[in-house]
């Protein structure tokens, strides 16, 4: 999902590599920061985000991570497995990321 | 610390407020298999899960380890140690541990009903984790006894659980609740508001005038990632 949005970007209407890696960054610290144990640091990561990109986008982001809060819980209480075509067209990103590592790997 | 104050509730998109109000009551009302007063017991049970300053590893149960539960007495000990692992190591579920659930006397309807509260109260106690704001409280139960209606089901194989038939029409995060289909509706409420509605997934180019498509899925992976969800 993330490589197909990211093509259905016209080229002329990305944002710089320059803008887009540090609002990444940005948003990477954020999910890191409030899964993590430590509440200064969690606290740190949303007055960043806010003070960026302001109160809508802090409280978007912590709603797409409620999201999937959500949807892993349902893959794994539910056992979801990949499709066939899937479980073969991911094999590269699985193994460059170590995602067969993962303990709810299965198929 | 920055001293900042997190945005106030009054601040958060209503389609969210909603979407999580309705959510707060769906999973304390009766559902297929459990009445209200169970169905509460369980959001109660993941709720502590969630809070637990010093969770059991994957591999203890709360029974087992005499860790009370707020749902001791209401649900099932076996039904309290799944909630648990559900809520706070579901990416060390197996096959197995699944069947010995079933094992343990559980419906496997039931059991999808489980996972269908146990997501949607895991859904809004991080919204509110994220957001560093605190978490509203879950409403009295609306009492009343289970309406034991559901689909036919069979199983599947790209799912450990039963589904509606017929199985293996849909993906399976898709199908993984099909057995209930208010658990379904609910998570897909939820979805719309949190993430993307679900007739616009499509969109690769679908935002709020936030965060573009592309930033979503960045966070989306991310999460899945800390989570260790292989999915």
């Amino acid at each position: 999902m993330l490589r197909e949005s990211v093509d259905a970007i016209p080229a002329d209407d990305r944002p710089s590599d320059d803008e887009t890696a540090a609002r990444h960054h940005l948003l990477e610290s954020f999910v890191a920061a409030v899964v993590g144990d430590d509440p200064d640091r969690a606290d740190r990561a949303r007055a960043e985000l806010a003070e960026a990109y302001g109160d809508e986008w802090l409280v978007d982001t912590a709603a797409v991570v409620a999201n999937f809060e959500m949807m892993t819980r349902l893959a794994d209480g539910t056992g979801a497995r990949l499709y066939p075509a899937q479980w073969e067209a991911t094999a590269a990103i699985r193994a460059e990321h170590g995602i067969d590592g993962f303990a709810s790997h299965r198929h | 610390m920055t001293g900042r104050t997190t945005p106030h509730r009054s601040e958060i998109r209503p389609d969210l407020v909603v979407a999580q109000a309705a959510a707060w009551v769906h999973v304390t009302s009766p559902g297929s298999c459990w009445s209200g007063v169970e169905r509460a017991a369980i959001s109660q049970v993941a709720l502590a899960a969630l809070d637990d300053p010093d969770p059991l590893p994957p591999w203890v149960t709360p029974s087992s380890a005499g860790r009370p539960l707020p749902g001791d007495g209401v649900i099932p000990a076996v039904v309290a140690d799944a909630v648990y692992r559900i809520a706070r190591h579901a990416s060390t579920l197996t096959e197995d541990w699944y069947r010995g659930v079933l094992d343990a006397g559980v419906d496997p309807v039931a059991y999808v009903e489980i996972v269908g509260v146990v997501v949607a109260v895991a859904a809004v106690d991080g919204f509110f984790r994220a957001l560093g704001a605190p978490r509203p409280p879950l409403p009295a139960p609306v009492d009343g006894p289970p309406h034991g209606v559901h689909p036919p089901v069979e199983p599947a194989t790209l799912n450990w659980v039963v589904v509606a038939a017929p199985a293996d029409r849909a993906a399976a995060v898709v199908q993984g609740l099909s057995a209930v289909p208010e658990e379904f509706a609910n998570l897909e409420r939820l979805a719309a508001a949190q993430y993307i509605p679900m007739f616009e997934m499509d969109d690769q180019a679908w935002n709020r005038g936030t965060l573009s498509r592309p930033d979503m899925e960045l966070v989306a992976a991310r999460l899945s990632a800390a989570r260790e969800c292989f999915y």
